[in-house]
């Protein structure tokens, strides 16, 4: 099996071997495209930073162990899951994105969505850390097209 | 009790450990325990209740999404009503195909995302997002930034199915503004719990072109005011439509159905109609439920006459009523339908054996007969056994007072392929009998001390291919010995007078069985024969406990000694689990 590096943005490397690391598709394409005999390939990722490469590392690594159950692996997500805060799943959901680990971005897009899912506009704004675009009379508009619909103390 | 057998509620019923909670509307029997409806308060708190109203809280619950297979285990899938990708999810077979959603993300533009405003996230990441949020999560997350919401468009008008609960107090327009971002809305579900008039089936019709499903369910306060003019111009103009599914229609008054695209139709709550006129040419499968009020009026012979002319094509056919006689399956009969596979009249007291034979007759390969609550005899399952042996894999039976342990046996040791036996409240305990039944009173006219009433029957079934078997409220029977490799679910709720002892059950495969009301003394045999049938050294020879010979039974030929590939199939059993449902 071969090993290769990853290098993070802020120029962490990290040594992986093939078989966790094909877990994602840019990855993976990029080692069909490049098939040297070279061990030392390195692969540099700008968009990830040492952080959030270490964890998805972490993730991958969990996927492929063998002597894990079903179960066990899932135990091991919903765990891994709760540790993070909205800023990094959101880190990880853009490394997922941009890397193609399928199973990674569905996992956090859930969990982001979970978080959510039944807030208000201003609530997901400030878990999210989002500034409104909307002009007051913009926010007027939507708020009068389905207001009723999103403000819980009116039911 | 079973429905017919298809992809929408199929869904349903194989997920649901619980045979009676497959029928929903019209059932007759408590959709919970399994116990006759009538006079009856169910004291089963029912867990679907419960998940259905705590695990939205999530949610707005003035618009939490609702799906309609309810898993207690997945609370997430409660809350999300726009599916897009699990396809198992849906109970329908028409999905959304997530292939295509997933080919057209790149085609799409995000002119105006601006990376600050939409808090980093790039527009796909955006999708995977917001397409896992219910209806009222998407609308919530269009006002979060002008990036979202041009996600959320399109998220609306790539969603194909959407399920809907709309709340009682649901302002005027609710359901309209919601449809009208939709547009490419191919099967939609409404749970009504505010009324259903014109406006809104107007409002779907408009908003929604391609729309080829649509199922509305209403809660027992809302009232549906759709006339039959209103419903019969709705399907004709909806030249796509497939299957429509609509609960609560007591207003239609009359109605004319003309449609080439209509395929499935189900309609409930039917009450006095006065005129019904089907042109359908491509309908397959038709499912009527009159109201149970006494005072429905409807001319079903007329109905029936008009709807085996208007529907050539039909395949399923269900109809429940108090009103169905012999003059009716005679009118449908008259009809010749080629293809009918399914067939199934509830509720008809006055369908005898000559309705049987007649059925027998002109339908030679039926898969599914439901005769519940009619007043066939052994006689008439004599005759459907003679007639259906290569077809009928579903036979429904509960409810009719005639039947006996013997022809249930018949039935089984005659009809190879059967899969599904429903024989509940058929061998009723006689002492009881006025407590439980829903016959009518001439049967307490009978002496009490009738021998043949207060003799208890038994029942042997060794079936190779049965796997829902249900016995709910025989409470004549005192011994039941059971030899079925497939049988999966077994319901023996308020087999009251089942003893311990004349029980033995022979079926590897049982996953679930129902025991509620039944004696604590009986679970515990139920419990034990299971775990002794997963342990390799049980004995194969018990039938003796079953010897009390009674002389009316014919019992099938025993299998004196059980292969020893059954053997090697118990020892599997171990593996596999088998749920004991007592409440």
């Amino acid at each position: 099996m071969r090993t290769f590096q990853l290098k993070s943005s802020d120029n962490k490397i990290f040594k992986v071997s093939e078989e966790i690391a094909i877990q994602s598709a840019v990855i993976k394409n990029f080692l069909e495209d490049f098939g040297s005999d070279s061990d030392e390939i390195v692969i540099p990722l700008p968009n990830v930073r040492g952080r959030i490469l270490e964890m998805m590392i972490e993730w991958m690594v969990k996927h492929v162990d063998e002597e894990l159950t079903k179960e066990e692996v899932e135990d091991w997500e919903n765990k891994f899951m709760n540790d993070l805060n909205m800023e990094v799943t959101t880190e990880l959901v853009m490394a997922a994105n941009y890397l193609e680990v399928i199973g990674l971005l569905h996992r956090t897009c859930q969990s982001i969505a979970d978080h959510i899912s039944g807030k208000s506009p201003e609530e997901i704004r400030r878990i999210l850390n989002i500034t409104s675009d909307f002009t007051p009379e913009e926010e007027a508009e939507i708020r009068r097209q389905n207001g009723w619909v999103l403000n819980p103390s009116t039911n | 009790m079973e429905r017919f057998h298809h992809p929408q509620s199929g869904a349903t019923t194989t997920n649901n450990s619980d045979l009676k909670r497959g029928k929903k509307r019209g059932s007759y029997n408590c959709g919970r325990c399994g116990l006759p409806k009538k006079g009856h308060v169910c004291n089963l708190t029912s867990s679907t209740t419960n998940t259905a109203t705590t695990s939205p809280p999530t949610t707005d619950s003035s618009n939490s999404a609702r799906c309609s297979t309810i898993d207690p285990s997945s609370h997430v899938h409660l809350r999300r009503a726009l599916s897009f990708d699990d396809a198992d999810d849906l109970r329908s077979g028409f999905h959304s195909d997530f292939d295509d959603i997933d080919e057209a993300e790149p085609v799409f533009d995000y002119p105006d995302i601006d990376p600050d405003s939409s808090g980093c996230l790039p527009a796909s990441c955006l999708w995977e997002i917001l397409r896992r949020l219910p209806p009222a999560g998407i609308l919530s997350a269009a006002r979060v930034c002008k990036g979202w919401r041009e996600t959320t468009k399109k998220i609306w008008r790539a969603a194909e199915v959407l399920r809907l609960r709309v709340p009682p107090k649901a302002p005027f327009g609710f359901v309209g503004s919601l449809l009208q971002k939709c547009s490419g809305l191919v099967t939609l579900s409404l749970r009504l719990e505010s009324d259903l008039d014109s406006m809104m089936l107007a409002c779907i019709a408009f908003s929604c072109p391609n729309l080829e499903a649509l199922e509305i369910t209403k809660s027992q306060s809302s009232i549906n005011r759709i006339t039959g003019g209103e419903l019969g111009r709705f399907v004709a103009d909806k030249r796509c439509l497939k299957s429509l599914k609509m609960e609560g229609c007591s207003s239609l008054g009359s109605f004319s159905l003309c449609s080439s695209s209509l395929s499935t139709l189900w309609l409930s709550d039917l009450c006095s109609l006065s005129k019904m006129a089907f042109n359908c040419p491509n309908l397959k499968e038709i499912s009527l439920e009159f109201s149970r009020h006494e005072n429905d009026r409807t001319d079903l012979v007329a109905m029936v006459d008009g709807m085996v002319r208007g529907c050539p094509r039909l395949q399923n056919v269900h109809i429940s009523s108090f009103r169905l006689s012999h003059a009716v399956v005679l009118a449908l009969t008259a009809g010749q339908l080629r293809g009918l596979r399914m067939l199934s009249l509830v509720l008809g007291a006055d369908i005898t054996d000559a309705s049987v034979a007649s059925i027998a007759s002109t339908y030679p390969n039926l898969e599914l007969l439901d005769l519940s609550g009619s007043s066939i005899s052994d006689s008439g399952i004599g005759m459907i056994c003679n007639v259906f042996p290569d077809t009928l894999s579903r036979f429904l039976l509960a409810l009719c007072p005639n039947i006996t342990s013997s022809g249930i046996q018949f039935a089984t040791a005659e009809l190879p392929l059967l899969e599904l036996m429903d024989c509940g409240m058929t061998i009723c305990d006689p002492n009881s009998r006025d407590s439980t039944s829903e016959i009518g009173d001439h049967e307490l006219s009978k002496p009490p001390n009738s021998k043949f009433h207060l003799i208890y029957q038994k029942l042997i079934i060794k079936h190779n291919h049965l796997k829902k078997l249900s016995l709910w409220g025989c409470s004549g029977l005192d011994a039941l010995y059971l030899n079925c490799p497939q049988l999966d679910d077994l319901n023996l709720n308020s087999c009251k007078n089942l003893h311990p002892e004349r029980l033995l059950l022979q079926c590897p495969s049982l996953r679930n069985v129902h025991a509620s009301d039944c004696e604590e003394l009986l679970v515990g045999a139920i419990r034990s024969q299971l775990k002794k049938a997963a342990s390799p050294e049980e004995n194969l020879l018990s039938c003796k406990r079953l010897a009390d010979g009674s002389k009316r039974i014919r019992v099938p030929p025993l299998v004196s000694s059980l292969s020893s590939d059954n053997g090697s199939k118990r020892r599997r059993v171990g593996s596999h689990h088998c749920n004991i449902h007592v409440c």
